[in-house]
Formats: structure tokens, sequence, C-alpha cells
């Protein structure tokens, strides 16, 4: 009753002109920023992100939140209109939705893709309504040794994102903690690894990491890029189609939601992986699943209403614990701190209202989701026509102040450029950056953490494993690491023993 | 694939990790900045320099890995599956010569592109952010291929005028009017444009 009740004050806040205003017009970046190719919705998010300064935290969140659901379902615009994924997450709406534009039936495709994201985005923000207060509720009982522990967890995760590579990706991971931990140590108060910089004593905000290894390194990307053709553009026509379409699809979608608002919730899994297992399982379930890839719309139903189903989920983590599991929740988790706003188990009890708040704008960004991607679609073979020069030129102005805003410090705009360029070899040589973005952020709390653990228990090793919660999150971190290691590492050496047999 | 970007690949898979573990091995050594002064504050088995140096034992460690698993790809002519890399279609109708002749025109672009903004970085606490962006944007738009005059004075103007009201004047944000004569050029054009 106290969760409905918070829920009305939230949706009341949620609706007051000013934040209804700004929550759209996140929402309208978010879609078109994921709509089109080669500025992905994180992109959107690191470079607004100087914007939510002149904001309440309250009101940066509900702009953030809003380019959060917009942008996950924009990229599933191109996909299906030029079989262009705006986003990796869309990378399945390409497999069904494409073929039925070639048939024709975009306009059919793109309302099942909107209906669906919407319908998953709407329970996910639900779950995350219902669910988050009590998990915070669990989580106040948290100590030092425990929220290290979870920010473990939240380190490891990362092997299940690019798990295909694990020591390029721990390598990253650990370059990343490296990064993090440079400038005056969090206990102490001594400097390490500053090299005799002074600009390096305050440490590298991972905000300047972020603008630099998303927005600096896509507009050097885009420099080397040729223009979308000229066929493309003139494919991208819509309009709304029967909700019937979606009707049709409801139990794919369902089905999507679950798989969506259950892979959300596991840090560093996100959007992409909720939606390759949900198109997986559909095709496994459906009975036209030997037709997938033709064009089949429970095929695009089921991963649409996924990916945008762990939106409100990965949020949970976040508020609840202040573990963000993905690049997009790390750019809100900045955005929290930089306000002065510490998310954990605390903010649910000493800022109620703006919980509920963000959880309310949620819900409404879902739901408003249905026109503003129908706009966008619309409108979208003219946004395609933006010559990617200029877009590319007015992002590095805003990276830079972006950059600079964070500590007025010009400093910054050279450690972001340097990220920038980093970022781009990175890309090119095939060396993951989202580990190393998880690194600098969750580095520096986890060796808080741990210190301050040590400091509290007469330096015990032993207060990590003997504490039941605390080895419990440290067991399931090994497992996560195993489930997601061994299968790999078992078929990397049956590979090579096979090759060296062949040699011999 | 050729031979040439598996030679590539090779290569990097070798160079790579050898140069992060040479790294993070002279780093060690650069984490401690006043060694009698973290004697005196460390209690116990960690001090403040405990955990970056165990990070940078970390970097060794899976670099390592990293080493030996494209060391034995190198010696056995194993290619795990993450090393597989497709040509797209667009580059499979191009010839070779062509294909070689794009990328380093694309590569030229982007080392022109950072040396630019690198400059950019650089010039604007001298000229200010107004005059450094107006003059970055028509560099950036022509660096692009847009070769009309009236657009990139147009676009990079405008742009820059939109940017300002967006930052200075909306979000109050203090940024560099420039030094000197570039000082006062920036505070009569913000009140030009009513931003004071």
């Amino acid at each position: 009753m106290d969760t409905l009740i918070n829920l009305g004050g939230g949706m009341l806040t949620a609706l007051d002109p000013f934040n209804l205003g700004i929550m759209l017009i996140g929402l309208t970046v978010g879609v078109v920023a994921g709509a089109m190719p080669g500025i992905s919705f994180v992109n959107a998010m690191a470079i607004a992100l100087p914007f939510t300064y002149m904001m309440t935290p309250l009101s940066s969140m509900v702009f953030l939140g809003g380019i959060y659901a917009g942008g996950v379902f924009g990229g599933s615009i191109s996909a299906i209109l030029i079989n262009i994924p705006g986003t990796p997450a869309s990378l399945p709406s390409c497999w069904d939705g494409y073929p039925m534009t070639k048939r024709g039936e975009s306009s059919r495709a793109l309302t099942i893709a909107i209906c669906a994201s919407a319908t998953g985005g709407v329970v996910s923000a639900l779950l995350l309504t219902f669910g988050a207060p009590p998990f915070a509720q669990f989580a106040l009982t948290f100590g030092q040794p425990e929220f290290f522990a979870a920010t473990v967890l939240g380190l490891v995760s990362i092997i299940a994102i690019a798990k295909t590579r694990p020591w390029i990706s721990l390598l990253s991971l650990s370059v990343g903690i490296v990064i993090g931990s440079i400038g005056i140590d969090p206990l102490y108060g001594m400097p390490r690894l500053t090299l005799g910089i002074p600009g390096l004593q305050s440490g590298i905000n991972f905000v300047v990491v972020m603008i630099g290894l998303f927005a600096f390194c896509e507009v050097l990307e885009m420099l080397g890029r040729p223009s979308h053709d000229r066929e493309a553009k003139e494919k991208a026509k819509f309009k709304l189609s029967s909700f019937r379409d979606f009707w049709n699809v409801k139990y794919a979608a369902a089905r999507g939601t679950g798989i969506g608002c259950t892979i959300g919730l596991i840090p560093g899994a996100g959007a992409t992986i909720g939606a390759v297992i949900a198109y997986g399982i559909e095709k496994q379930v459906s009975p036209r699943g030997d037709r997938f890839g033709q064009g089949m719309e429970e095929g695009l139903a089921a991963p649409e209403a996924a990916k945008n189903a762990t939106t409100g989920a990965a949020m949970i983590p976040l508020l609840t614990l202040g573990i963000p599991g993905s690049a997009a929740t790390a750019i809100m988790l900045a955005a929290l701190v930089l306000h002065g706003v510490s998310p954990g188990p605390l903010l649910f009890a000493m800022q109620t209202e703006m919980v509920y708040t963000i959880f309310a704008s949620l819900l409404l960004a879902n739901l408003f989701m249905i026109v503003a991607g129908a706009i966008v679609a619309r409108g979208f073979s003219h946004l395609l026509k933006v010559p990617p020069t200029i877009l590319g030129g007015f992002i590095v102005v805003m990276s830079v102040v972006g950059a600079y805003g964070v500590r007025n410090n010009l400093f910054d705009v050279y450690v972001c450029l340097f990220f920038g360029v980093v970022g781009y070899i990175m890309k090119r040589t095939g060396f993951p950056s989202a580990p190393l973005v998880l690194g600098v952020i969750l580095g520096p709390l986890a060796e808080r953490y741990f210190l301050t653990s040590l400091a509290n228990y007469d330096n015990d090793l032993g207060i990590f494993f003997t504490r039941p919660i605390s080895a419990s999150i440290l067991a399931f971190s090994l497992v996560f690491v195993a489930w997601a290691l061994v299968p790999e590492l078992l078929r990397q050496l049956k590979r090579t023993r096979r090759d060296v047999d062949k040699i011999a | 694939m050729d031979f040439n970007e598996t030679l590539r690949e090779r290569l990097f898979g070798l160079i790579a990790p050898t140069l992060f573990i040479v790294l993070a091995a002279v780093l060690i050594g650069f984490v401690d900045e006043d060694p009698l002064r973290t004697e005196s504050v460390t209690r116990g088995l960690f001090g403040p320099t405990a955990w970056p140096t165990n990070m940078l034992y970390l970097v060794i460690f899976f670099a390592s890995g990293w080493l030996i698993q494209d060391l034995a790809i190198t010696l056995w002519k194993y290619k795990p599956f993450s090393s597989k890399r497709v040509r797209s279609p667009a580059s499979l109708n191009v010839s070779p010569r062509k294909l070689r002749a794009q990328h380093l025109g694309a590569d030229l672009r982007i080392l022109v592109g950072i040396a630019i903004i690198g400059a950019y970085g650089y010039v604007i606490p001298v000229i200010g952010f107004a005059f450094a962006t107006v003059i970055f944007l028509a560099l950036w738009l022509m660096l692009g291929g847009i070769t009309k005059a009236t657009q990139i004075i147009t676009l990079s103007t405008l742009g820059t005028i939109a940017l300002l009201y967006l930052f200075v004047k909306l979000a109050s944000m203090p940024l560099a009017r420039g030094q000197g004569l570039f000082g006062e050029w920036t505070i009569a054009l913000y009140r030009f444009l009513r931003i004071f």
C-alpha cells in the first residue's frame, strides 16, 4: 500500500510541467540518437550529462531516464527500416524486422516493435517500482564487506558480456581499475600514480573517461566512415498500422518481457544479451520457429519487448546498491554523484519522493514512447539526410564543454581527448572498452569498501568470507565467473588439442 | 582475411600484451610517491599503495594470459572464434588497392581530426570558447568534405551562437573567455548577443 501511495506522489511530481517536458525532450533525444546509426543513445546520454548540471538531481534523472528508455527502442527504427541496428541491442530486430520491410510491411513491423517495446518497458518499470524497495530494505543490512562483495560481483559481471575474449576483457577491466586508483587514496589521503603531474592529484573522473571513450571515439569513427546510401533513405517510410498486429503476438511479447526483466537484473548483462536470448528462446518455443529470419512477427516482438524490459530491471542494482550494470546506468550514476546524491539503500529512506518520481517517470516514458517512436519513425528519412560531419562537429564541442564542466578544469578536456584517441585505437583493434569503463567506475568504490572493511575489522581478510551475505555474494561471483568462462575455456582447449593432433 | 591482415593481428596479439606487461611493471615503481609517509600511515597489511600495486600485478597477470594464448595461436596455428573477422560485403566488391587507398584516406582524415580537436582544446583558454568554437567548427566542416563557403560560415557562426546561448546563458557555465584582447572581444560579443 505504501508503495502505491509513494508511486502516486511520484506520479504527481513526474507530471509537473517542467519534469514532464524534460522527460519528453529526453525521450525524443533518446529515440533520435538510437535511430541514427553511429550515434548510440549511450553517446547521447554522455553528451547530455553536462546539461544536467543546471537541473535538480530529480530532473536530471528524469531527463536521462527518458533518453535511456527512448534510446533502447530507437535503435530498432533503423534496424527495421534500413537493416542497420542503431544500437547493438537492436540486432535481433534486423533478423525478422527487415525482411518484413522488404515485403512492404514496414509499418506493421514498426507498430509491433513500438508496442512490444512499450509493453516490456512498462512491465519493467512496475517491477522496479515494486521490487526495488524490498530489495533496498534487505540491502540496509549490508555492511562495508557486503558492499565490497556486491561491487566485486558488479566487476566480474563484465565477463558475461565478453566471455569469448576473457583475458582481454579482464585486462581491460584491471586497466580501468588502475586508472580509477590514480590520485589521492580514499582512506589515508596519499597521492598514487600521479607521475608528478598536478592535474592527476585529484584523480581521473569517470565521466571524463566515458565522454572520451564513447563520444569522441564515435566522432573519430564517423570521420572515417562513408555516408549512408541513397536507397536506404528512400526505404525509410512509415505510418502506424492496426493495434491488432501487436495483439496477435502478445504471448511472444510477454515471454520477451519476462526474459528481459530477469536478464536486466544481472549487472553487466543488459539489453543486448536480453534481446538475443529472447530471440533464441522464442525461436525454440514458436511453432513457426523454423521460419524465423524470414520476417516472422514473433521473432520481432520477443527481442523488442526483452530489450526495453531490461531498462527498469537494470536500475534496481543501480538505485539499491549503487552498482551500475551497463554504460547507460553508469552515466545515470555519474549524474547522481555529480549532484551529491549517493545511490544505495539509504536513498529509499532519505529521498523517497525522488526515488518514486524516477519510477513514475520511467513508467510514463515507456508509455509516451509509443508517440515519440511513431513521430521519429515518420521523420526518419529526413533525419538520415543530416551529414555526419555536421553532427560530429557539434558532438565534439558539446563533449569538450561536458568534460570541462565536470570540474571546470581544462586538464579534464585533455584527459577526455586522450581517452577519445585511446578509445578509437581500442575500437580499431577490437580491445573492449566496456570493461575499462566499469573498472574506472567501480574500482574506486571497491577500493573504498575494501579498505574501510579492513580498517573496521582489524585488517582481517577473513571478514569477507565469514559474514554470510558477503561470503554468499562472493561465492555467487565465483559461480558467475565459472559459468561464463568454463564452457569457453573447454571449447578453446578442445580446439587446441585438435589442431595439435592435426599438426602431429 | 588476407595475409597482411592475419600478420597484423598476430603481431598485435604479441606486441600489445607485452607493452601492457612492461608498462605495468614500470608503473609499479611509481605507485608510492612518498615511501616514508606511506610507512608511517600504514597500519597492518594494507596501506594506500596496496590497491593500485595489486591491480598492476593483475594487469601483468591478465596480459601474460593474453600473450600466452596468442603465442599458442601463433605456434600451433590455432585460431579462436574471437579472432575471426569477416570482410564486409561492400569491401568484397572493391579492389584491394582501392580499398587500401580508401583506408589511408580515412586514417589521414582521422589523424587530422585528432589534431584539430587537440588544437581546439589548447586554444580555448587563449582565445576563448566562442572564437575557438567558430574556427573549430569551420575547420571540422571542411575536413568532413563540406566545400561551400556560405554553408561553412553559416553553420559555424550560427552553431556557435546557439551553443553560447545554451551553455553560457541557460546553463551559466563559466566557459573560458580568452586572454587579453580576446577576453575583451568575448565580453563584447556576449553583450551584443544579450548573453550578459
